[in-house]
Formats: C-alpha cells, sequence, structure tokens
C-alpha cells in the first residue's frame, strides 16, 4: 500500500515528523459487569519531541486529540474539554474511565529503524503483534489484559509511513 | 433556494440508496469508499467496500458497526445522539431546523450549498455543509471541533427505492466478538 510520506509537524514546525500512520482501533471491556466496546479510527503523527494521535468516529469525526511528550500527556475532547496527566495511561483512564496501553503499543509498533519485537507486555498487560505489512513491520496488534477486568484493545494500521522502508 | 431543496428532500424522500467516497481534507489517509442505504427516520445501513470493509447498521435505536479486520462488532444505542450527528441530516427525522440551523453557504465546484449549525452545545461537531445539485445532497462536508473537515461524495442516488427490512438489521458473521 501506498506509504504516507512525513511531512513537517503542524504545531512545532522545527520537528520534521519522524513517524507517521492511520488505522482503526477498537476496544472491548467490562464496566460494571456489562461487556461493553468502542471502535473508530486512528491517526497518529511522531516528531522527536512529540506524539499527536486523534481518534476519530468510523465517519470520521474527531472524538479527541491527545498530545505525549517525555513529561506529560494533554487530552483535547470534541466538546471542549482539556485534561493534563503525567501518562497517556493516566489521561485516557480519566477521559474514559478504563486505561488503554498507548505506551506499550507504541512500543509494539516499533519506530522507524527498530524490529518490532513479537511479544510485549508488562504485569498487566500481554502486547501480540497479530500481523505484519510484506516489510516485517507491525500491521495488526492485539493488547490485553485481565485485572482489574478484562480489556481487549485492537490496532489495525491501514497505512504507516515506514511501510516501506 | 438550496436550503428549501434541502427540507424538501428531507421531507420528500423517505428513503434513498447509492454510493458515497469519504476523503479527510488535506488528511493523509486515502480514501474509502462504498454504498449505503437510508431510511427515515435514523434507520441506515453504511457499508465501507474499500480500502477496508466495514459496516454501519442503524435501525433508529441502535447501531451496530462491524470490522472485518478488528474482528469486532459494537453496539451503540442512539438515543438523541442520532438526532444531531452529521448523519442526522441526511437520515435524521424530516424536520432538519429541529437540531440544526441551516444556512445559505452559496455555490461551489457546481454545488448549491446549505450549511447546517447543530443547536446543541455539547454536539461532537461544529458544522455540516450539504452540497445540493438538482434537488439531492450530492457532497457534504463534516466540521468537526478538532479542526478535521471529512468530505462525503454520494453518487448514483436513488429516491424512495423499495428497501428490504432486513436491510437495517444487523447480523453479526458468527466469529466476531460481540459487545454491546
Amino acid at each position: 500500500c501506498a506509504s504516507v510520506r512525513p511531512v513537517r509537524d503542524a504545531n512545532n514546525i522545527n520537528d520534521q515528523v519522524t513517524f507517521s500512520m492511520g488505522g482503526r482501533f477498537g476496544v472491548t471491556y467490562i464496566d460494571n459487569g456489562e461487556d461493553k466496546s468502542t471502535t473508530g479510527k486512528i491517526e497518529w503523527q511522531e516528531t522527536r519531541r512529540a506524539t499527536d494521535i486523534i481518534l476519530a468516529t468510523p465517519l470520521g469525526n474527531a472524538m479527541a486529540s491527545l498530545h505525549i511528550t517525555p513529561h506529560e500527556a494533554v487530552l483535547k475532547s470534541a466538546n471542549g474539554d482539556m485534561l493534563t496527566e503525567k501518562t497517556p495511561e493516566e489521561l485516557l483512564y480519566r477521559a474514559l474511565g478504563y486505561e488503554l496501553p498507548i505506551s506499550l503499543i507504541q512500543q509494539a509498533i516499533g519506530r522507524s529503524g527498530q524490529p518490532a519485537p513479537d511479544r510485549i507486555g508488562d504485569r498487566d498487560w500481554d502486547i501480540a503483534i497479530a500481523s505484519r505489512f510484506d516489510n516485517g513491520k507491525p500491521k495488526k496488534i492485539i493488547a490485553e489484559r485481565q485485572r482489574p477486568s478484562p480489556l481487549t484493545m485492537t490496532v489495525f494500521i491501514d497505512e504507516r509511513s515506514d511501510a516501506s522502508d | 433556494t438550496p436550503i428549501e431543496e434541502l427540507q424538501q428532500f428531507n421531507r420528500d424522500v423517505k428513503s434513498a440508496s447509492g454510493s458515497f467516497t469519504q476523503q479527510v481534507l488535506g488528511g493523509k489517509g486515502k480514501t474509502s469508499s462504498g454504498t449505503f442505504v437510508f431510511a427515515r427516520p435514523g434507520k441506515f445501513r453504511w457499508t465501507y467496500t474499500k480500502p477496508y470493509e466495514q459496516v454501519l447498521v442503524s435501525d433508529g435505536k441502535t447501531l451496530a458497526i462491524y470490522d472485518k479486520d478488528l474482528n469486532q462488532v459494537t453496539k451503540k444505542s442512539l438515543g438523541s445522539a442520532i438526532g444531531s450527528s452529521p448523519a442526522a441530516v441526511l437520515f435524521g427525522s424530516a424536520d432538519l431546523s429541529a437540531n440544526f440551523t441551516l444556512s445559505d453557504a452559496g455555490e461551489k465546484d457546481g454545488r448549491s450549498w446549505v450549511q447546517a449549525t447543530p443547536k446543541s452545545k455539547s454536539s461532537s461537531f461544529k458544522k455540516v455543509n450539504i452540497g445540493m445539485s438538482n434537488g439531492l445532497p450530492s457532497a457534504m462536508e463534516l466540521y468537526d471541533n478538532l479542526g478535521k473537515v471529512t468530505v462525503l461524495v454520494f453518487s448514483g442516488m436513488q429516491r424512495n427505492p423499495s428497501v428490504s427490512a432486513g436491510s437495517f438489521i444487523f447480523t453479526p458473521p458468527a466469529d466476531a466478538a460481540t459487545a454491546k
């Protein structure tokens, strides 16, 4: 598939975009005993200093944007709220009521030039690469946890800027 | 005027079917495309065929989304959400002005445009522009609150086709993980 050429990062113009990707995400989780799920489109862009993620509805309406730097994570939502936390995990827990393993998924995606290992995880999360692009770069990533309650996040990358590296 | 044309479309066209393309303005993503069928109020089947397979089915009460690659079915109760969502401009109840402020947005690429601004303050998007050509919406521009614009172009729109009852019922494929 046609790879996405990195362009200058919009908010800090001197930062060259080092990596970008677009795809879809799905989350299934339990909310006080009930099976719940959500799905949408995800756009992801990295520069040397920050990662910017847009979560949109399947029809493309942006629901929230995340600006993540090593020191903090800022979320702007479609209805104008703005939240800041230390990590993207704390930020999304506050915004959604459940945690999404953004940092582990970022490792799983694999930076340009770094091969992504097959299995990544920590005490709670188990991240698996379910499929790859022809050049070995991850395409479908499934993050699962059982504690404190079962949650699965699937990211399917439709295009990534290093797809033909 | 384009506003009258859109309101007449909402009144007279009880159901419609056709094809669409969808692209984010200035976005890096590829164009997606597929087919749609809808019946007022709030029933629709929106099928993406390229570059991936995904279907959104609403019976007016519940929206079901099935994504083949994610192998997931998502169900959401629409409640009032359908009323002020971009889809409502096309498939919603007949009276648009209940949920939207309509204004004339002039001529562009051979279409005469109507701007629909949601009346509810908590709506997730800023406005929708609807491009009319010979009495039918042939394009829509969705301006969300985070600066993204999604452009939909419709083609081959059939007015009031015979729509089977099953069109708006979602039957999950056997192996998909289903969760409400």
